[in-house]
């Protein structure tokens, strides 16, 4: 890969003094600048001058969202944005003209995916604090009436914050503002389009529907694929799906009211090929928190989108359509079990070597 | 008299001048006759195994989504250096490098998902995986094994995958490459004791695939009982109850799989499956007509189906008119496999409406298989119309062309046909025998098998049988309760074959000929004569074309006198002079049929056969 895709290293865009080239996308490239006249480092996030309009349009859909979330403390802040036209000499003999695009966002330590490379190194207690971190920017998002619809580790950004680590949601440019009329036809919101690695399978299948409820239900299911990523490392779409893909395309021929139909009658079929996954999922976590994080996973994965939502008992209170209160609840129950499963065992541990 | 396949019935139907498989003589009844045919059709198992395919995305034909296609494109390449930028954060981790194999796989980058996906597993062997702890380390195996599979290093990938537990996602993918190599029994081993829903799932499947048909619904209830329905559980149960022999069950398992999915073709062509080898062929009809309703005009595969079911029910004109509706329905490209089959289809039951002459489908099928290649469907149907020995040379030049793309499981039904050609009547008749018992269910198998048995080996007792056993999972096929009683009628066992014989109208003329039959074998040779002659009437009164009406007659004629003979009645009185001086037409001796007649012959020392003066039948 080259290490200047745009060959701007050391130019200058708006008030941004370019110093290293971090990484590219579907979209186009993420630089790391200085703000000039100071000693602030921040990323740009720079659309690809080949950009089709569709690109275009979710580059400036993420600004709108990012701005929206403003004072979201688990969603990335977006401080600047801008266009400018740049001259670019390649190999000191020809000349380039651009008109970049550009948002300028706070620049992160990585990507969570970065951790995934060596889960063990990782212990669950963090782990947990993370997937809490992603929880909590989803819940912010909801709470303004925005759903992500494309969450993985790879768009979950690490911080320092104070002596660990935090999550910050980035990459909004599929995201949607409910309140806004829907940016693009029903036909493209039924299939996502998403990483389909960690895709929900009613996106995979075409069978999901432009609706508030279902795009909020698929943001549960990426909660549910990071926590699984942070056990198992791969996507849960990957590891349970694929393996069908041929009987998951076979619905794409089919007329969209009987993509869905048939989809909610092989509902019982859907959810037996993520039986194994999450048998593989229960086996990776740690032995205080099994019960109840495979059942936290069995609830936020499940084909059926409407199962995904929080469970109401009788007489109590319904939970508010955007509200993600119950599920940041059940993650710090899963923290504090863990907690005190580890503190219990290094009480028995210590005990163990004052008798000896 | 025995029939050979479902188009027969209709007392309209043209019987070829020899064709062994539309000739309605039992010589001619050793294969499953010129029935329409598609590359899917009648009852089918929904294959549980797991491919190793990862999701492509969809699929976007309309140039109006160019667009969309150019967006999904950029998008699926940024994943790509996403996962490559990964793997160069983190070079040494398999968990990484397992994503990027994915991710290169599904962009169709299949070379460079291989060498991601090797590197993956060397990476692993570096450091050994402890079984109980690291599942990423398992997980990453898994998928880059998956991956190697897919690009067709299976055997790397099997080596990988038996180095992880017998528990876990893998398992079933294990089974399934082995399963792929058509190795059932290493399929089951490799399932382990599983308990998994797709696990059972599919232990029921492979052991339907091995005819365990008790085995294979223990486990198939249990996944249901631990997974729900599903349509293809139910559709597998629907199967395994069929092979058990619960026809009602299997009707009623197959109903509710297309209740849960309406608009599936498989679900529906099962059900329409059983429903018409229980005898209900109306009921049949009607789920096709609700399949075509959901699924909307012009599915070649779905008018087919109807077409067929149209000409069990005696109305080959609207059986015509759905095949036209389907073809002027689509604008198939000229040489696409669902052309060819219906221009193929529809030439059959043109001719045999009497709109076309024999000759002319056989080019027809020629052209057709010329533009598509070598298809089993064509070469089948195209075995059944010309039934000639001078036809193995091409037969088997398709065959040798399908032998690289099928298995021979897949070919055997061509194989039967192939061996009658060139004339080894024996090994035809053992492999149609074997063929139907790895397929059970298959009612066009069942009928040329048993009378192919009978008539070349002698053995009606035996063939009796087989039929006998087929009739247990196909109780209301009226043809093959006709080949049933023929051979236990040529066994001299004229009592069972008359209570088993089929009831109500026999308005067909094979029918009658079976009924005249079986009266001979009662020793009421008058009635049978009669039989016969209404048979001929019926024939001459029903068919489209003048000759073939004359050679249907001709071919009846001929296995009246070897019944007679079979029987011991050829010295007695009532029988009448034109009867005694019967031949076997002169060109006969190039058609498979002439080669069964000599068979039969020869063993009952009839020698006018063999010798074949010409003369013409009444």
């Amino acid at each position: 890969m080259t290490l200047d895709p745009l060959n701007i290293v050391g130019n200058a865009l708006g008030d941004y003094e370019i110093v290293a080239f971090l990484s590219a996308g579907a979209f186009g490239f993420v630089y790391e600048a200085l703000v000039t006249g100071a000693d602030t480092s921040v990323a740009l996030k720079i659309l690809s001058p080949n950009a089709a309009w569709q690109q275009l349009r979710e580059f400036d859909n993420e600004a709108d969202l990012l701005l929206k979330m403003t004072g979201a403390r688990a969603v990335v802040d977006i401080f600047d944005m801008g266009d400018q036209v740049i001259n670019v000499v390649a190999g000191g003999i020809a000349q380039f003209t651009f008109r970049l695009r550009y948002h300028v966002l706070e620049l992160a330590e990585g990507s969570l995916d970065e951790l995934l490379t060596d889960l063990q190194s990782l212990d669950w207690p963090s782990r947990l604090g993370l997937l809490r971190d992603v929880i909590l920017g989803v819940h912010q998002m909801h709470q303004r009436n925005i759903v992500h619809r494309d969450l993985k580790a790879a768009n979950c950004l690490l911080f320092l914050h104070g002596n660990g680590l935090a999550v910050k949601l980035s990459d909004l440019g599929r995201s949607r503002d409910l309140n806004d009329r829907p940016g693009v036809g029903p036909e493209e919101y039924a299939f996502g389009r998403g990483d389909p690695s960690f895709a929900p399978p009613e996106m995979l299948f075409g069978a999901a529907l432009e609706s508030a409820t279902c795009h909020r239900c698929a943001d549960l299911y990426g909660i549910g694929s990071v926590f699984f990523e942070l056990a198992v490392g791969q996507g849960i779409t990957a590891v349970a799906l694929f393996p069908h893909s041929a009987k998951v395309t076979a619905y794409h021929s089919l007329p969209a009211d009987q993509r869905r139909a048939q989809y909610q009658a092989n509902l019982g079929e859907i959810r037996s090929w993520y039986e194994s996954a999450f048998d593989l999922f229960d086996s990776a976590l740690p032995k205080a928190i099994r019960q109840q994080g495979g059942r936290l996973l069995r609830q936020l994965c499940d084909p059926d989108p409407q199962k995904r939502l929080a469970k109401v008992a009788l007489g109590k209170r319904a939970v508010r359509p955007g509200e993600l209160c119950w599920l940041l609840h059940r993650a710090d129950i899963l923290r504090i079990s863990l907690n005190n499963d580890i503190r219990q065992k290094q009480r028995l541990r210590s005990r163990k070597e004052k008798v000896i | 008299m025995p029939l050979m396949a479902n188009m027969p019935q209709d007392p309209k139907l043209a019987a070829p001048r020899d064709s062994q498989t539309a000739n309605p003589a039992p010589a001619s009844v050793t294969s499953t006759g010129p029935t329409m045919r598609t590359s899917q059709e009648g009852i089918a198992l929904i294959e549980l195994r797991v491919e190793a395919a990862p999701f492509r995305g969809r699929k976007l034909a309309d140039p109006r989504e160019t667009e969309v296609r150019q967006y999904l494109e950029d998008a699926q390449a940024g994943l790509v250096a996403q996962a490559r930028a990964l793997t160069s954060k983190a070079p040494k981790s398999a968990v990484a490098w397992a994503r990027y194999a994915q991710t290169l796989i599904a962009s169709n980058e299949v070379d460079e998902a291989v060498s991601a996906a090797k590197r993956t597993l060397s990476l692993l062997s570096a450091h050994l995986v402890s079984k109980d702890h690291d599942v990423p380390s398992m997980t990453a195996k898994f998928l880059a094994a998956r991956v190697l599979a897919l690009s067709g290093n299976v055997a790397v990938a099997e080596t990988a995958l038996d180095e992880l537990p017998r528990t876990g996602p893998w398992v079933v993918l294990f089974a399934a490459l082995a399963e792929g190599r058509g190795d059932h029994d290493q399929a089951l081993a490799r399932l382990g004791e599983a308990t998994s829903v797709d696990a059972l799932a599919f232990r029921g499947y492979l052991l339907l695939q091995l005819n365990k048909s008790q085995s294979a619904l223990t486990q198939l209830r249990a996944a249901r009982k631990t997974g729900g329905d599903s349509p293809s559980l139910m559709i597998n149960l629907a199967y395994g109850y069929a092979i058990a022999g619960s026809s009602s069950k299997a009707v009623r398992a197959a109903q509710q799989a297309v209740a849960m999915a309406p608009a599936d073709r498989s679900a529906s062509f099962n059900l329409v499956s059983y429903l018409r080898a229980a005898g209900r062929a109306g009921d049949a009809l009607v789920e096709l007509l609700r399949l075509r309703a959901a699924r909307g005009d012009g599915d070649p595969q779905a008018a087919a189906a109807l077409a067929d079911v149209y000409v069990e029910l005696g109305n080959r004109r609207q059986a015509l008119r759905e095949l036209r509706r389907a073809q002027h329905h689509n604008s198939f490209p000229d040489g696409s496999v669902e052309q060819a089959e219906l221009i193929a289809n529809i030439a059959l039951l043109e001719w045999q409406s009497g709109e076309r002459r024999r000759a002319s489908v056989v080019t027809i099928i020629q052209q057709e298989l010329q533009k598509v290649g070598a298809h089993l469907a064509l070469a089948l149907m195209l075995a059944d119309v010309v039934g000639q020995t001078s036809l193995a040379g091409e037969i088997e030049e398709i065959y040798s062309k399908l032998q690289e793309k099928l298995s021979e499981r897949e070919l055997l039904p061509l194989r039967i046909r192939l061996l009658m050609l060139k004339g080894d009547l024996e090994g035809s008749a053992r492999i149609a025998v074997a063929h139907l018992m790895e397929n059970p269910l298959d009612s066009n198998s069942a009928r040329g098998a048993i009378v192919l048995h009978g008539q070349v080996f002698g053995d009606y007792d035996g063939a009796s049988e087989i039929g006998m056993k087929a009739l247990r999972r196909l109780p209301g096929d009226r043809l093959l309760i006709n080949n049933v009683a023929f051979c236990l009628a040529m066994a001299g066992r004229g009592r069972e074959a008359d209570r088993m014989f089929v009831s109500g109208t026999l308005d067909n003329p094979y029918l009658l000929a079976t009924r005249g039959l079986i009266d001979f074998s009662l020793g009421e040779i008058v009635s049978g004569l009669a039989s016969y002659d209404e048979a001929a009437q019926f024939a001459r009164s029903h068919t489209g074309r003048h000759e073939d009406a004359e050679d249907f007659v001709q071919l009846m004629r001929v296995q009246e006198v070897l019944a007679l003979h079979q029987l011991g009645y050829d010295s007695r009185p009532e029988i009448p002079r034109y009867l005694r001086s019967v031949t076997a037409p002169r060109d006969w001796q190039t058609y498979v049929s002439y080669r069964i007649f000599r068979r039969i012959s020869e063993r009952l020392n009839v020698p006018w056969v063999t010798q074949g003066n010409g003369r013409s039948l009444r």
